[in-house]
């Protein structure tokens, strides 16, 4: 527990109590009555602010649209240009700032008032992400043109504590999948005898090597690689990147040279291609085999292509998940839906039946739970039913079954 | 008087009654469903904005919010509805804040007279809490309150905020920091 846990716990509990007085629900039910049977008319003071604020929005509007249109860019010379409100340029620079475009959204702050709210923060934000965001500029540039001792000097520049993160972590990989698709090419020409390649080679990313690298290492003394990587490696990187015929042609390189292992990864992968062909006719069981294969080609890690699948299995099973529930089948629902967010992480509508079943089965326990001295037998069914609805884990689940057996 | 949720009840309270009542021209249609989950949402509120007639405000303002929404369909299911109505306050509480920033208001009014002793600590608690979490930008308070205070999950806190777990999990770890910086050697 850190030091500030214990205060926040003792707040929690303090204000856990707090509750409305049947005065407030009293005029809570009454402004929604209001507002239920009449269409208020704003008082005269409001029509006024609205009517100002009509104002200001088509000026605003006017504003950006003549901006748009006289530089067709987003900035503004401060000598000739139309000049936005502070309100819509505060708005855009936080736009901006949402995108990471952190330079661009300096050179609009630094514009506007200092005492504007919020100006202030952000530009000091802004004073920190911008080197980051160039450094990240500079890494792209060079992967690009494939220096890669530049690109890791630059990524190196990059603050621990950025909020362009993401960004800078799909750089790293992509300097990785680099990196390694040179170490094979400098492994295959050790082993043909072509030492002047093979030092050319691993010179170029003796520089890249990080303590944070998945990949095998360089001996910086002898320039050679040491803890040689899995030989299938680079052809899996391929794949995870959704790059197909390119990682097939690298495991079957490798398996030219009679690894076994790369042999099995190229097969699975040729078979993984064929079922992705069809996978718009793939169902729920065959969207299955598909993320079971993926895992076992990566070794748990999922890639890009499998991705696309999983969304397609979350839906399928979302949709069963829907039926279930809607038949009142909460146990099967919940199992649905737990499954589709497994294959899709990001599935919003099996959050949102797991999270409306956890609702559902809180409401049942409590239902349970006022019937128990009345009803037993009835209270003991609904018990059953919140533990087929819920987590074996969850507290209500836990107490159910304690219910369960106390009544029985 | 502190009030109770009639669980059990809720399904009922919205799915079925709540929308024939109101078409039939029921004004009191919403009174249980107000009753239900009023509760959640004034302490939300009071959480956020770290004051009681502020958080009254912004529970009124989103029940009338939700009659509008109500009336324009914009939601069928009653966990959708609560999870709205969870959003709207959250961010009618924000609101309040960035209003009392640019006003330079006191948080809080002189407490009432005669008030009971459990309410009164409530409050001071309540001032605690926000002049605690001040440093904190505004959707890492949010998400901070959400996830430590209410007890949601961080799926729940994403559904709530509009974003994705990632976001939820980065304000949070950011929330912390910025406190165990300011609060860790206190």
């Amino acid at each position: 527990m850190s030091d500030f846990d214990a205060p926040l716990a003792r707040m929690r509990a303090a204000t856990e109590g707090i509750a409305p007085t049947e005065r407030q629900l009293a005029r809570w039910q009454a402004a929604v009555a209001l507002a239920l049977t009449e269409r208020p008319r704003p008082p005269r003071s409001r029509l006024w602010m609205a009517v100002a604020a009509l104002a200001a929005g088509i000026c605003v509007l006017a504003g950006v649209g003549a901006l748009k249109t006289a530089t067709g860019v987003h900035r503004v010379d401060a000598t000739g240009g139309p000049v936005l409100t502070e309100a819509a340029r505060f708005h855009f620079a936080q736009e901006l700032i949402q995108d990471d475009h952190w330079l661009e959204a300096r050179y609009e702050l630094r514009k506007m008032s200092p005492g504007y709210p919020g100006v202030a923060g952000y530009l000091a934000r802004a004073e920190r992400e911008v080197p980051n965001e160039l450094a990240l500029d500079a890494a792209n540039a060079a992967l690009e043109r494939g220096d890669l001792a530049a690109a890791s000097k630059a990524l190196d520049r990059v603050s621990a504590d950025s909020s362009q993160y993401a960004r800078a972590q799909q750089l790293r990989h992509a300097l990785d999948v680099r990196t390694l698709e040179i170490m094979v090419l400098a492994q295959q020409a050790r082993g043909e005898g072509d030492q002047e390649r093979m030092k050319q080679l691993t010179d170029s990313i003796l520089a890249v090597r990080r303590s944070d690298m998945t990949g095998p290492a360089l001996d910086l003394e002898s320039g050679k690689v040491v803890g040689a990587p899995r030989p299938e490696e680079a052809g899996v990187l391929r794949f995870l990147e959704g790059d197909l015929t390119g990682a097939i042609a690298l495991e079957d390189d490798c398996a030219t040279k009679s690894v076994v292992k790369c042999k099995a990864t190229a097969r699975g992968m040729r078979e993984f291609a064929e079922m992705y062909k069809k996978l718009e006719d793939l169902d729920a069981h065959g969207l299955k085999k598909l993320l079971a294969l993926d895992r076992e080609i990566t070794d748990g890690r999922r890639s890009k292509l499998a991705k696309t699948a999983g969304i397609k299995l979350g839906a399928t099973l979302c949709k069963s998940a829907t039926a279930a529930r809607a038949a009142g089948q909460y146990a099967r629902a919940g199992e649905l839906a737990s499954q589709a967010r497994l294959a899709d992480p990001e599935n919003n509508c099996a959050s949102a039946i797991l999270s409306d079943l956890k609702i559902r089965a809180h409401d049942l326990f409590m239902l349970a739970y006022s019937l128990k001295d009345q009803d037993p037998d009835q209270a003991v069914e609904k018990f059953k039913l919140v533990i087929q609805m819920t987590a074996a884990d969850s507290e209500d689940s836990v107490k159910a079954a304690k219910w369960i057996r106390e009544l029985q | 008087v502190p009030v109770t949720p009639a669980l059990g009840q809720v399904e009922n309270a919205f799915v079925e009654e709540a929308p024939e009542r109101a078409h039939a021209g029921d004004p009191h249609a919403f009174d249980l469903l107000i009753r239900i989950t009023s509760p959640r949402l004034y302490r939300l509120a009071a959480r956020l904005t770290g004051s009681f007639d502020d958080a009254e405000d912004v529970v009124q303002e989103s029940f009338e919010k939700m009659v509008a929404a109500f009336k324009a369909s914009a939601f069928m299911s009653r966990s959708a509805m609560e999870a709205w109505l969870y959003r709207v306050v959250a961010n009618g509480a924000l609101k309040v804040l960035r209003k009392r920033k640019r006003s330079r208001a006191l948080a809080e009014q002189a407490p009432p007279r005669g008030e009971v002793p459990a309410r009164a600590e409530q409050r001071a608690e309540l001032a605690i809490l926000t002049s605690w979490l001040l440093e904190l930008p505004d959707e890492q308070r949010v998400a901070l309150v959400l996830k430590e205070l209410e007890g949601l999950s961080t799926t729940e806190v994403a559904s709530v905020l509009e974003c994705t777990e990632g976001a939820v999990e980065q304000r949070l770890v950011r929330a912390r920091a910025t406190l165990r910086a300011r609060y860790g050697n206190e």
